[in-house]
């Protein structure tokens, strides 16, 4: 008899293999191709990072469950079953070296979405209990704290009192009826809390109103990351209850790229049920703020600068015009590494990696791609608009002591806002 | 053999007109039917239009067989023409319908091309006739 | 025309040639990618054929096949073996009408029991015993069975004779059923394609009436000669799908440049069919020339194989390797392997293991 774990593995398997997953493993024709597209075959050479064998075990469970000869080896006792060896090797292969990035899903032949697996392969990790610690402990401090870093109620207020007093603005809190309702996440409030003040810059000046809310202020889903759809349904679930009690027509995703997969694409699959508002990014409101006319800016950066897409952006999102539109009206000097938009390269700490303590070295080898990019363009500055890739970024910077600086999207165009 | 490295993740648009070496086959083809038809007198066929040449390759061969001698045109509901290439015993022939639309198109081998020749049954309809 | 005539006479009293008609059979042996030196005998042996009583049968269809058939160009070979043939009964093509005609199907039976050719379009409900479909008080079902009963071998022309095609679509509710799966007593070819290629319909006939024989079929009963090949394998943009140029939308610049429409849902790499050499509309173009992709339509079951633009995800029908046991086993095989698939699934469902923050806690301090 298999073990409870491999049992609730080979369980969740079969729940989670649905149609696109048993064609993807059907029309998989082994060309290999998506390991090139991998940061961490990549940077490594290493096979055992080829994206697709990193779903070793979840296609074992799709042989013996939905093929034919599959399932008559595994009648006859002639297939080799899932084992908890299996989940324990292949742990750090889809928790600490991958990202869910998306890139191999671009360039397969097939058009398998290998990520889409990834995230699915995820869900029977977690349910046999092989999931990183780390991660496991933010997914724990998000299902019960509300945030993943374990921001409270106070803490959140206490920095919130800091920027009131900073920027002379006040940060509204749960004012019903609301144009926007904003969320955060963890990394701004504890690191970047200059992004509120930003924000508050921002639609003070473009007339809009808007609002946190005390219920629900993180986007932040450690669920989706670790792989269970229970605990990032309830987190979702938390935000729709917030934005249905306020009122409020949008939901505003922070600069956090998986806030804005769970929130906006996952969000309504995960509860069930759809959203009586829309999901926006940050970016793409202040692009519309744009084309409305409401977001004017006077004078240039002069300083040379790239954009870093985050990946659940730009390749999983769509957003990519939108921030070189905004980027264009404040920077006199930007330039496009020599992959970007949807082929972008990550910063090697998306889809729960940085949360994972155990994989902090490989997220740092997948860094020095960031490294290379950037040094080739020659510029000291980095722009990005997710808060995860940006604390990466700058752990890579700070390991590998080059001059880049990072910034946010936002704040950038906060401080060029023009207040005449 | 092909490393994995080797496999770009970008492909680049190069060479789609370029020749696939079809016709390096084609002329191969033909040396073994003329080998077969001066051991045995066997006559043979290659159909060229059902095989997937690109206009490059199907002009390249043309040039590469070049004109000979003899050239002729049937009406034969439709316009059937037929020259020998540059290549004794080696013929082309384009059978086209009344739409000009072309039916079958061959390389020929042997002294002539059976399409040229009279048929018994016509001829003796044409002795009634008399 | 005589009982007894061969169409050799009919070439002579056309005033067409030995030639012009060596020139038709080299052009039909091309499009049925026989051997050229076959050509010849071919000629030889068609010219001697005798007249062939047919009986064409129209059921749950749209004439599609028909037209199909009636719109090879003039003069071909088609509409000369199309000429030569003694089309006893079609119910759309012939002038009689009401009992006249049935009156004509029931002696042309009778006359050449044992010898004529049953031409089959359209499926056969056998939902409440047949109901959904009757030609003068017969219901279809009733009509085949009587008319195979004589022939010496059946067509079925079109993929809803042949495999059931979109009257058997989920849900049928007319309880659409193939010539296969009521006859099995006869040689059927299947002739499938919605519609078929008229080259095609003629193809076989002519070699029907050459060999006198059925050609060689595959394991879901098409000829080799026609189906042998995917679409994909003779498709002019094979190419770019070599070199991983694909379109992503049907106007990106890749659309334009005629790349490989794959991911655009092109159905050709599992569809077995000769569009891609005969063409349709005098050989004009086939849909992925018109920057369509292929929908499948000569594969059983295409309309219940997920949308047409999606890329080609379960195959279809793969006829090659382990499936085969599969497609053998016939339609009802396949239902019950769908069904215990979406079985396992819900009982997946049913013991989901429920991921919470007391799971996390409990491990955690393990």
């Amino acid at each position: 008899m298999n073990s409870p774990a491999v049992q609730r593995a080979e369980n969740a398997f079969v729940e989670f293999i649905d149609g696109p997953i048993t064609s993807f493993f059907g029309s998989c024709v082994h060309c290999g191709l998506c390991a090139h597209a991998c940061l961490f075959y990549e940077e490594t050479g290493d096979p055992k990072f080829t994206p697709i064998y990193k779903l070793e075990p979840m296609k074992k469970v799709w042989k013996q469950n939905y093929t034919f000869w599959g399932k008559l080896l595994h009648k006859f006792g002639l297939s080799k079953p899932l084992t908890e060896e299996d989940l324990k090797a292949w742990e750090p292969l889809l928790y600490d070296s991958c990202t869910m990035c998306g890139r191999c899903s671009m360039v397969c032949p097939v058009g398998n979405d290998i990520s889409y697996m990834i995230r699915r392969a995820r869900e029977a990790m977690v349910a046999s209990g092989y999931a990183p610690e780390g991660l496991k402990q933010a997914t724990l401090r998000a299902a019960t704290i509300g945030s993943p870093m374990g921001i409270k109620l106070p803490a959140l207020k206490a920095k919130i009192g800091h920027i009131e007093e900073e920027t002379g603005l006040k940060i509204p809190m749960d004012i019903e009826g609301a144009d926007y309702l904003a969320l955060l996440s963890s990394n701004e409030i504890m690191m970047y809390p200059e992004y509120i003040g930003a924000i508050a810059k921002i639609f003070k000046h473009a007339g809009v109103t808007w609002t946190l809310s005390s219920e629900a202020y993180e986007a932040t889903n450690s669920g989706l990351q670790i792989g269970s759809s229970d605990i990032a349904g309830e987190l979702v679930q938390h935000v729709v209850d917030a934005a249905e009690k306020l009122k409020v027509k949008t939901v505003i995703s922070p600069e956090c790229g998986h806030a804005y997969t769970a929130i906006r694409w996952e969000g309504p699959n995960l509860i069930g049920k759809k959203f009586d508002f829309k999901v926006k990014h940050i970016l793409e409101v202040l692009d519309e703020l744009r084309e409305q006319g409401r977001l004017k800016t006077t004078g240039l950066e002069e300083a040379a600068l790239t954009y870093h897409d985050p990946c659940q952006l730009a390749r999983r999102g769509g957003v990519v015009e939108q921030p070189r539109r905004l980027l264009n009206m404040v920077a006199a000097d930007f330039r496009e590494m020599d992959e970007h938009g949807v082929m972008n390269w990550c910063c090697g700490g998306g889809g729960g990696v940085s949360a994972n303590e155990r994989a902090a070295d490989w997220q740092l080898i997948a860094f020095n791609k960031k490294k290379s990019q950037v040094q080739a363009l020659g510029v000291n500055t980095m722009v990005t608009a997710c808060a995860n890739c940006r604390m990466v970024l700058e752990e890579g910077i700070e390991e590998n002591d080059i001059q880049v600086e990072v910034l946010g999207l936002t704040e950038l165009l906060a401080d060029y806002l023009d207040t005449k | 053999m092909t490393r994995l490295q080797d496999i770009p993740v970008n492909t680049e648009i190069t060479g789609l007109d370029a020749e696939c070496n079809m016709v390096d086959a084609v002329l191969h083809e033909l040396k073994q039917l003329l080998d077969a038809y001066l051991s045995s007198g066997e006559t043979g066929v290659i159909d060229i239009k059902s095989m997937p040449l690109s206009a490059t390759d199907y002009d390249s061969l043309k040039q590469r067989l070049g004109n000979g001698e003899i050239s002729a045109t049937a009406s034969l509901a439709g316009d059937t023409e037929i020259y020998e290439t540059a290549l004794s015993g080696v013929w082309w022939v384009v059978h086209r319908n009344i739409d000009d639309r072309v039916l079958a198109e061959q390389l020929e081998v042997g002294r002539i091309p059976a399409i040229l020749c009279a048929h018994d049954d016509d001829i003796r309809v044409a002795r009634e006739r008399l | 025309m005589a009982e007894n005539d061969n169409l050799g006479n009919l070439l002579a009293r056309r005033g067409i040639s030995r030639r012009t008609f060596l020139k038709f059979c080299t052009a039909l042996a091309s499009s049925m990618a026989l051997s050229p030196s076959m050509v010849p005998a071919m000629a030889e042996s068609l010219a001697k054929a005798k007249r062939q009583s047919v009986i064409w049968l129209s059921f749950q269809e749209c004439t599609g096949c028909t037209e199909s058939l009636t719109r090879s160009s003039q003069p071909s070979i088609e509409s000369l073996i199309f000429d030569f043939i003694s089309l006893d009964y079609h119910h759309t093509l012939q002038a009689a009408s009401g009992f006249q005609a049935e009156e004509a199907r029931e002696q042309a039976m009778a006359e050449h029991k044992g010898k004529y050719l049953l031409i089959v379009d359209g499926s056969i409900p056998v939902a409440e015993n047949g109901v959904y479909s009757t030609i003068a008080g017969m219901t279809n079902l009733q009509m085949l069975e009587d008319a195979a009963k004589g022939a010496m071998a059946i067509v079925a022309v079109g993929t809803c004779a042949a495999y059931g095609g979109l009257p058997k679509a989920r849900p049928n509710p007319t309880g659409a059923v193939s010539v296969t799966d009521l006859i099995d007593d006869k040689p059927i070819i299947n002739i499938p394609g919605c519609p078929p290629i008229g080259e095609v319909i003629t193809g076989v006939l002519a070699h029907f009436l050459t060999f006198g024989a059925i050609p060689e079929l595959d394991t879901v009963g098409r000829p080799k000669a026609f189906y042998g090949e995917t679409i994909h394998d003779r498709c002019y943009r094979r190419t770019f799908y070599d070199q991983g140029l694909f379109a992503e939308t049907f106007d990106d610049e890749g659309a334009r440049k005629g790349w490989c429409l794959y991911k655009l849902g092109c159905k050709g790499p599992v569809t077995y069919n000769s569009c891609a050499t005969t063409k349709w509309n005098q050989e004009t173009s086939f849909p992925i020339e018109s920057g369509h992709g292929c929908i499948g339509c000569s594969q059983p079951d295409f309309w219940d194989m997920g949308g047409i633009y999606e890329a080609v995800s379960e195959p279809l029908t793969d006829l090659r390797g382990p499936a085969v046991t599969a497609v053998v086993a016939g339609a009802a095989a396949g239902v019950a392997v769908a069904a215990m698939n979406k079985q396992s699934k819900q009982s997946a469902k049913d013991r989901h293991f429920k991921v919470s923050s007391e799971t996390l806690d409990e491990e955690l301090k393990k």
